[in-house]
């Protein structure tokens, strides 16, 4: 295990001539007095000494970065889609979707059919074989006069068929009374 | 000679017999009860109870129970006889008139008259004008039912003076 004296963390900067002129001359002071230290010394500043006999690379040309920036963008472009691709998660359907769109569009063209027959069918028709027990049973309903609305109910208590006209006109300019309970 | 004319006059008899009884089996009696229907204010209805005439004993508890009208009123009662495809004709109040006809008389077993039905209002149109005005029909109902032997259905709803029109239409065979 190497011995520390606490002066090593200062050889670094001492070498470069980073440190202050006091200190330097306290570093200075233990180095000549610490063999460790002194050879740690030298061993930074033949480091330093191998580094400047690098050969520095020669500058590249401004043309040549463009291009290699330029291709190193579409190499990273390419490497994005191929990623986005294998990424992808096909996207989710429900198990009924399919039949579900297909209940919704039956149900959409059976509203259609059934608001174009209250359109166009003939006035005052209302749905037939509404009531088979109370000892009547409606066949057929309809008006054709202008403003009436016939319609059938059953009642169990007191066991009776009514057929109400409900009329949009009254004598005297109101409104006909409702028939209330049925 | 003598056994002949007894077993001549008794074949006659039961033919007559059996033609009476096929005429009878063959008409409708048919009543049509005619009430006007109103809800009067607290103070026209002195008691606060409804008011059902006398004539419409038999059908106040059903009038009471299916509507919310506190007046019932006896306009009239008309009732006839008539053969199964042949039209009776009703004159009713308030320029009513209603058309019945039988058309058959159901055979299974569940003795119902099934019946055709029209409700006919007179219309008086130009009477505003000071003119005597001219009338015409429109039909305000047609239904066809079948009907229980003996049974009752009501037919209501048109706008009368004071109130609504409430028919009760019966029949039996």
């Amino acid at each position: 295990m190497t011995r520390t004296c606490g002066t090593e963390k200062y050889l670094t900067a001492y070498a470069d001539g980073e440190l202050s002129p006091r200190l330097r001359r306290k570093v200075k002071q233990h180095i000549d007095s610490c063999e460790t230290c002194a050879r740690e010394l030298d061993s930074i500043r033949s480091f330093d000494t191998i580094l400047k006999d690098v050969p520095v690379a020669p500058p590249v040309p401004a043309e040549k970065w463009e291009r290699f920036e330029r291709l190193l963008s579409q190499e990273m472009d390419r490497i994005d889609r191929k990623a986005a691709r294998s990424s992808r998660v096909p996207e989710a359907r429900p198990v009924f979707g399919d039949l579900r769109r297909r209940a919704i569009a039956f149900a959409g063209v059976g509203i259609a059919a059934a608001l174009g027959l209250m359109a166009f069918w003939p006035t005052g028709i209302a749905p037939i074989g509404l009531s088979s027990n109370n000892g009547c049973a409606v066949e057929s309903i309809e008006t054709f006069a202008s403003g009436y609305t016939p319609m059938a109910f059953t009642s169990d208590d007191p066991e009776m068929t009514v057929i109400w006209v409900f009329s949009e006109q009254v004598e005297g300019g109101g409104r006909a009374d409702a028939p209330g309970s049925l | 000679m003598r056994h002949t004319a007894i077993a001549s006059t008794v074949v006659l008899v039961l033919a007559l017999l059996c033609a009476t009884a096929q005429a009878a089996a063959d008409e409708v009696t048919i009543q049509v009860t005619s009430i006007a229907a109103a809800t009067l204010s607290d103070e026209q209805i002195e008691s606060g109870d409804v008011r059902v005439d006398e004539e419409l004993s038999g059908y106040a508890q059903k009038l009471r129970a299916l509507f919310a009208y506190n007046r019932y009123a006896f306009l009239g009662d008309v009732r006839t006889r008539t053969d199964f495809g042949t039209t009776a004709v009703f004159q009713l109040p308030e320029h009513f008139a209603m058309e019945i006809e039988p058309t058959r008389f159901e055979p299974d077993g569940s003795g119902r008259i099934e019946m055709m039905v029209t409700l006919i209002r007179d219309v008086r149109t130009g009477e505003h004008r000071g003119e005597r005005g001219r009338s015409h029909d429109e039909i305000v109902l047609r239904t066809k039912i079948r009907l229980e032997n003996g049974g009752t259905v009501l037919l209501g709803g048109p706008p009368i003076s004071g109130g609504v029109l409430i028919l009760a239409l019966s029949a039996r065979r």
